[in-house]
């Protein structure tokens, strides 16, 4: 299934999404597989169903804090466009996160040790 | 034909030497016995140097370079064989027996051996000591950390090495409640190995997972234990998260535990002397009010990250709140470098609750907003310390029963057990009882008499 998706397309859509503020200061994560049409989303507190194949993304606006705070799912379609921002207070990683969850990008003010996974090959 | 050393000569012959050595010593030195006496008029050879016994002796063979190849430094002390007293000292290059040495040549005190099952330390006779200190009260700890990343298990962990290393708490009173039960958490670094501090691996065992059930099991099972002089130190870590009415502590999976819930579970236990309480997830200070009043604590002080509808701000390896609370009892930080200041503000030798927060709040980062409270009669007061109390009472009466006691029961393990179980806290008690209304001398001597004759069994009724 991710061979159909062109991830670093998918990638570089969610990373100019950002704002500039949430470019230097967020982490964004892409969870790098295809949530087939109908499927719920996979996260919890993400009870969502679409009829179409979408894949999700998280960005931690405030990744120096400890959990709640504030931060946003981007839901895309595989071939690209967002379709729904839905605001999250935790993360789909708080208790071990998704193997397939990748990173994409990493603000210059964002810590190192507030990354969780690896980043996206590109 | 051999003449046999009076056991208690001998033994005050081996304690004696070994007294003589520096504690330094006491770790690089091998000493043993001749065990019988030396006759008159003989002598003793160490290979060609004639070392002379000019009155019957009991000879006891320092080894002060047990590991190099003779010759080199070693010793014979020589005693009177009827009063053991140490009469003459005989610097040596060899010992008395290269090969083949005889049955009556006996180590014992040899901590610097080539094979370690021959290791033996010699332990000191214990003369009965006056038992004029005895712990007041227990303190138990728990430790909990529910979606843990790693910089949350190593709060917890430079928590637990302090109050096992520093503090002295029994491991057996603190249960640590992390992730998954294990020492894993969420996130990097991958795979669990050591802990950031020193780099050495992590000392704590995790009890249970960091659930709200496992939570309020810890809790639980304090109720049949906490007494009135106990203490309870609780720390929580991790997330946490305000749902608009109250603050919530994250937990690893099942339901999180609201403010109100820890509060009510808090108000189960039995009444005690101090409750301690740490927290460094986000909103903890919502907690604050409910740990105060749901309390049943003599004393309680409450100590959080941030205020209710604050976030508190996490770091590489340890969380900044958590780590400099820690560091004001540790007196260091984690990585063992000294404080910014002493967090002993009124230099009284201990590091209080108040001083601890006092110290987390100076230095905290800008991003946390730390909170605090206490109630209770100087409860800032609160410390990690154990805390004692003293025998005072008629002290040279209850030394000498002591004695007769000992000598009765013969097994010096018995007389521990029953001192430390039975005689103590009915010691202890009479010691309270006679401090509310002395009773007259004669009629005190009679009951300690009896307290102590009976090893404890005795209950003397006010």
């Amino acid at each position: 299934m991710p061979d159909k998706c062109n991830w670093t397309a998918l990638a570089t859509e969610v990373i100019a999404s950002l704002a500039q503020n949430e470019r230097e200061d967020a982490i964004a994560y892409i969870e790098q597989r295809v949530i087939p049409a109908g499927d719920e989303l996979p996260w919890a507190g993400m009870t969502r169903r679409f009829d179409e194949p979408v894949v999700i993304a998280f960005i931690d606006l405030e990744p120096a804090l400890n959990w709640t705070h504030r931060a946003y799912c981007l839901i895309l379609g595989i071939e690209g466009g967002i379709l729904q921002k839905v605001a999250v207070d935790r993360p789909p990683f708080l208790s071990g996160g998704s193997a397939n969850l990748r990173l994409i990008h990493q603000g210059s003010r964002a810590p190192d040790w507030a990354v969780v996974t690896s980043p996206l090959a590109r | 034909m051999k003449t046999p050393i009076d056991p208690k000569i001998l033994r005050s012959i081996q304690d004696a030497t070994f007294r003589r050595l520096s504690a330094k010593r006491r770790a690089t030195t091998n000493l043993y016995v001749l065990e019988e006496i030396q006759p008159a008029h003989s002598e003793i050879m160490a290979r060609h140097q004639r070392i002379p016994i000019k009155k019957p002796s009991v000879v006891v063979f320092v080894d002060d370079n047990p590991l190099a190849n003779w010759a080199h430094d070693c010793r014979y002390l020589l005693h009177e064989a009827d009063s053991g007293k140490l009469y003459q000292e005989v610097q040596a290059g060899f010992p008395p027996f290269l090969v083949n040495p005889p049955d009556t040549f006996k180590a014992f005190h040899t901590p610097l051996v080539a094979q370690n099952p021959l290791r033996k330390i010699w332990s000191l006779d214990q003369k009965v000591l006056f038992p004029w200190r005895i712990r007041k009260g227990n303190r138990y700890a728990i430790l909990f950390s529910g979606a843990s990343n790693n910089r949350h298990t190593n709060d917890l962990e430079f928590l637990y090495r302090q109050l096992v290393d520093r503090f002295y708490f029994d491991e057996d009173k603190i249960t640590v409640l992390n992730y998954d039960g294990t020492l894993n958490y969420s996130g990097w670094p991958q795979p669990v190995t050591s802990w950031p501090g020193d780099g050495t691996g992590y000392t704590m065992p995790v009890h249970d997972a960091g659930t709200k059930q496992a939570l309020e099991d810890a809790i639980d099972a304090l109720k049949p234990k906490l007494k009135q002089d106990d203490m309870l130190l609780i720390h929580t870590n991790n997330h946490g998260g305000h749902n608009g009415t109250e603050s919530y502590l994250c937990t690893y999976s099942g339901p999180d535990y609201n403010a109100s819930d820890f509060a009510s579970k808090l108000g189960e236990l039995p009444v005690y002397a101090d409750l301690i309480v740490m927290m460094e997830q986000c909103h903890s200070g919502g907690f604050n009010d409910g740990v105060i009043e749901g309390s049943t604590a003599a004393r309680t002080t409450f100590a959080g990250a941030c205020t209710e509808g604050k976030n508190s701000i996490g770091g590489a390896d340890f969380d900044p709140f958590a780590r400099d609370w820690i560091a004001a009892f540790a007196g260091a930080d984690p990585y063992g470098s000294a404080l910014v200041s002493d967090p002993d503000y009124d230099s009284s030798g201990k590091v209080s609750a108040r001083e601890a927060f006092a110290y987390a709040d100076d230095v905290h980062d800008s991003y946390d907003s730390p909170v605090y409270s206490a109630y209770g009669t100087d409860a800032g007061d609160q410390n990690l310390h154990q805390k004692w109390r003293y025998l005072l009472v008629l002290r040279e009466f209850v030394l000498k029963e002591l004695i007769i006691l000992r000598e009765r029961l013969g097994d010096p393990i018995e007389y521990r057990q029953v001192m430390r179980e039975k005689l103590l806290p009915a010691l202890s008690d009479l010691d309270d009882i006679f401090a509310v209304k002395p009773p007259k001398p004669e009629e005190a001597q009679e009951i300690i008499r009896e307290v102590i004759r009976s090893g404890g069994q005795y209950q003397y009724a006010r």
